[in-house]
């Protein structure tokens, strides 16, 4: 009998877990239902209407989810913490992007270049001050110089090298650089290495190497308050030499999860979410605050893009025939209007001829959908099913080929792989996916190289295509005489060769030589193009705007609060 | 004499068979768990379509008469992939038990049976591996291993011979004290054959309520892992993975969730109510059983 009564106690209590996971449900779906009459707490501050009698001049405040922790206390642009959207707020260099490949000056207002490409002599603007009211000149700039040239951390540059640096006066330093390359002035619009530090950023006020303390800059913004994986406040710098921002407060609450984003900005936690930088929305998230209907959505296409692409080692893939089956194989189209809705374009080739420069439909066309000619090309490498399991094999041994994929950054991928996986069986090979967390899947792709197949994304905005080709395509000092995609001799000389040409005609001729090889030769299969989305709620926010780049996702001069 | 044994192991046999019949809920579940094996074990031609199949075209499509419950996120058959996914989750969970079994019954009998340091010396590592919680052992071995099944697998193996071990000790050394063994032993049989006759018979009973509680739990632990992504890989189908697929559209697919979530809560609840109507049924008569056996 006493047995009994546990078994039946038993019974009771999970049902009662049941209930109780459905209050849960419940309880999450009716918050989302009420978002448009309950802004939270922070955001009803923002709307005047709501709060009449209170301050007579309310703080206009924005808060926006941000994907990961904001790394205040080592947010030093000689390393890489932190969200590259804050180096940005923050701390400004001599140049920026202007977008469309235009660099506009900023803490420089002018430059002079050499004859040979290597001197760069910079005039540094006038009565700029530090957020901390310190003055930025010629010696700030030394002291950063310092901090980050020559540094082998950031060896991907052509910039980080230099054979001299100089204050020429108060208000001039020149730069001899070891290359000359055509990008440096754009890898000085990057959010880090190249930016400016106060030198009271670092402990012992001033010492080079001193250690970093607490981020001062001369940008826009500077930071108010901070919460380790919670909140991070950004406000106007009180001394910024350019234009002041329509908003008193900027919130970045920090939510990794892509469905809580959701649910926050449902909830009215937070006013924006999306951006490549920010914290992505996820394609069942983009279907969910589109039904909402009291969104705004915005979208842009971007210069990044996803690819998958193959272990040189493999014997399998050194037959250019069974590359390009492979790129014949996958339905790009289809898994972009089924897959990626909202979240991707299908990628024709390695990279968007509309947005990447030096990138034509003539040098990099891609591969349509092709069954047959896929299936044709396998025959003609000479590969067979000998055992009659509809998996191609070698003596009996079926191949089975590794596919490396991580989904903490990018969700999308679990999907995206499985429908790869489909599409490959269709020809005969076998593919099993390796899902890693994120600090394995670096591993992999950087310096163990243990794959078959692996999926990877470019880089983005002033990062293509010229350093990606350098990140690409030549060798690695880890992996000996191996490449994060490919090697191949010919192809690293005519990168080179572009990368040095001054005369912009003779380096498209060695960009089409080297997109067209990439494309011939089927070097990696191109996946699709990541569209950059962002859901708004109007009833807190206005006149939103996208920003030149994903580092600078959003004009944070315009962004305003709804009135 | 043998037929003789056999007509009282079976009059025995139905006498808990009897027992069990008179609760009615252990008997339900026993139907459920039964019809769920023989779905594991015909699932490749039961399932209306291949599971594995991927039909962009069909994403997230509503049921219909070819897709009996719809299709999922890359348009494939719902409810062939719950049927294939039952052989891969109930045969894991078997694997898993066998391997419990295999490791933690002899161990305990022997350190039972034994005594002095081999006891000591299996007993303290038991002790030692009962103290692992098993789900951080087994993201740790993930993490160096890798992700996959049979690393899940492997660690729920090695974990849980040890409390199995510890309740079969427990049972040999209340049979060993028992008259009839002391009479086995007296009549000039050998260790072996004493372990193997007698006491063996005895300690199954308990064993199989054990066994039967702990598939529900390894069942548990296998989709746990499989819903975050560290167990089963694609494209194979688990009741814990499709739950992990199914997650991302619970807004606007519940249905997605629904099945593989009842399917696991169905048999895990059987298997509990089920193995402690067995216990009940068991345990009254369990002794004489035995020692009738013994006496012959």
């Amino acid at each position: 009998m006493m047995k009994r009564k546990t078994s039946l106690k038993k019974t009771l209590t999970l049902l009662l877990a049941l209930c109780m996971t459905a209050a849960l449900l419940a309880g999450c779906g009716s918050s989302g239902s009420n978002s448009s009459t309950t802004p939270a707490a922070g955001s009803s501050d923002s709307q005047p209407a709501s709060a009449p009698a209170a301050e007579p001049a309310a703080e206009k405040e924005v808060t926006i989810a941000l994907y990961r922790d904001g790394s205040i206390d080592t947010l030093d642009a000689a390393t890489y913490n932190g969200p590259h959207v804050i180096y940005k707020m923050i701390y400004e260099g001599f140049v920026e992007d202007g977008g469309n490949g235009k660099i506009l000056p900023q803490l420089a207002t002018s430059w002079d270049i050499s004859e040979d490409g290597k001197t760069y002599t910079f005039h540094l603007r006038e009565g700029v001050k530090f957020s901390d009211g310190t003055d930025f000149n010629a010696d700030a700039v030394i002291f950063n110089l310092k901090r980050w040239m020559n540094n082998d951390r950031h060896a991907s540059l052509t910039s980080y090298k230099a054979e001299s640096f100089e204050a020429l006066d108060e208000h001039t330093v020149q730069i001899v650089f070891a290359e000359s390359t055509y990008s440096i002035l754009t890898e000085l619009t990057y959010p880090r290495p190249n930016r400016f530090l106060a030198p009271s950023c670092v402990k012992d006020n001033g010492e080079v190497m001193g250690e970093f303390q607490w981020p001062v800059g001369t940008g826009q913004w500077m930071v108010e308050e901070y919460v380790p994986d919670e909140t991070l406040v950004l406000v106007p710098n009180p001394y910024y030499w350019g234009d002041e921002p329509a908003l008193d407060r900027i919130i970045f609450k920090i939510i990794p999860s892509g469905e809580a984003r959701v649910l926050a900005l449902e909830s009215g936690e937070v006013d924006i979410i999306g951006g490549e930088l920010l914290g992505k929305i996820t394609s069942a998230g983009y279907t969910i605050v589109e039904s909402d209907g009291i969104f705004d959505l915005y979208s842009a296409s971007e210069m990044c893009a996803h690819y998958m692409n193959f272990s040189q080692e493999n014997e399998l893939f050194q037959d250019v025939r069974v590359r390009q089956a492979v790129n014949y194989a996958i339905d790009n189209d289809t898994m972009a209007t089924t897959l990626l809705t909202g979240i991707g374009q299908a990628a024709k080739g390695l990279y968007n001829a509309e947005t990447v420069p030096y990138v034509t439909l003539q040098n990099s066309p891609g591969y349509a959908y092709d069954l047959e000619k896929a299936k044709s090309l396998i025959a003609e490498a000479g590969l067979t099913d000998s055992n009659g399991d509809g998996f191609l094999d070698k003596n009996g041994t079926n191949y089975d080929l590794k596919l490396v994929i991580t989904t903490e950054e990018f969700p999308e991928w679990a999907e995206v792989a499985q429908f790869i996986q489909a599409s490959l069986a269709q020809i005969g090979l076998k593919v099993s996916i390796s899902t890693v967390d994120t600090n394995a899947y670096t591993e992999i792709q950087m310096t163990t190289l243990d794959y078959d197949l692996i999926f990877q994304r470019t880089s983005s905005a002033s990062w293509v295509p010229h350093n990606d080709m350098t990140i690409m395509f030549t060798q690695l000092s880890v992996a000996q005489g191996r490449a994060r995609v490919w090697y191949d001799e010919t192809l690293v000389e005519n990168i080179w060769k572009a990368l040095r040409s001054v005369d912009e005609t003779e380096r498209q001729e060695y960009y089409d030589l080297v997109f067209g090889q990439i494309n011939d030769e089927a070097l990696l299969t191109p996946l699709y193009y990541p569209i950059v989305t962002w859901a708004v709620n109007p009833q807190v926010v206005s006149s939103f705007e996208i920003g030149v780049n994903n580092y600078a996702p959003v004009d944070w001069t315009t962004l305003d609060v709804a009135s | 004499m043998a037929e003789r044994t056999k007509t009282r192991r079976m009059t025995s046999f139905q006498k808990v068979l009897q027992r069990l019949a008179k609760d009615k809920m252990a008997v339900l579940c026993g139907i459920i768990l039964l019809a769920f094996l023989l779905v594991a074990i015909f699932s490749s031609s039961l399932t209306p379509n291949d599971p594995n199949e991927v039909h962009p075209e069909l994403r997230l499509a509503e049921p219909s008469f070819q897709y009996p419950l719809g299709n999922d996120q890359l348009g494939r058959c719902i409810l062939s992939r719950l049927i294939a996914g039952t052989s891969t989750t109930l045969g894991n969970a078997l694997a898993v038990l066998t391997g419990i079994l295999v490791v933690g019954v002899p161990l305990g009998m022997y350190a039972g049976f034994k005594g002095g340091i081999v006891d000591n010396i299996i007993m303290r590592l038991v002790d030692v591996l009962c103290t692992f919680p098993s789900s951080l052992v087994a993201l740790a071995v993930v993490g160096i291993l890798g992700p996959g099944l049979t690393n899940i697998m492997l660690v729920l193996v090695t974990l849980w011979w040890a409390p199995l071990a510890r309740m079969v000790r427990g049972e040999v050394l209340q049979i060993k004290e028992k008259e009839f063994v002391t009479a086995a032993r007296c009549s000039g049989l050998s260790d072996t054959k004493i372990v193997f006759r007698h006491v063996l018979l005895n300690i199954v009973p308990p064993v199989v309520v054990y066994a039967t509680l702990r598939v529900g739990a390894i069942i548990m632990h296998i989709a746990g892992f499989s819903f975050i992504g560290l167990g089963t890989q694609a494209p194979m189908s688990d009741w814990g993975v499709m739950l992990s697929d199914a997650r991302e559209y619970l807004r606007f697919a519940p249905r997605m969730m629904l099945w593989p979530g009842l399917c696991i809560m169905i048999v895990a609840f059987s298997l509990n109510v089920f193995g402690e109507g067995l216990g009940e049924a068991l345990k009254p008569g369990s002794k004489n059983l035995s020692r009738k056996e013994v006496q012959e």
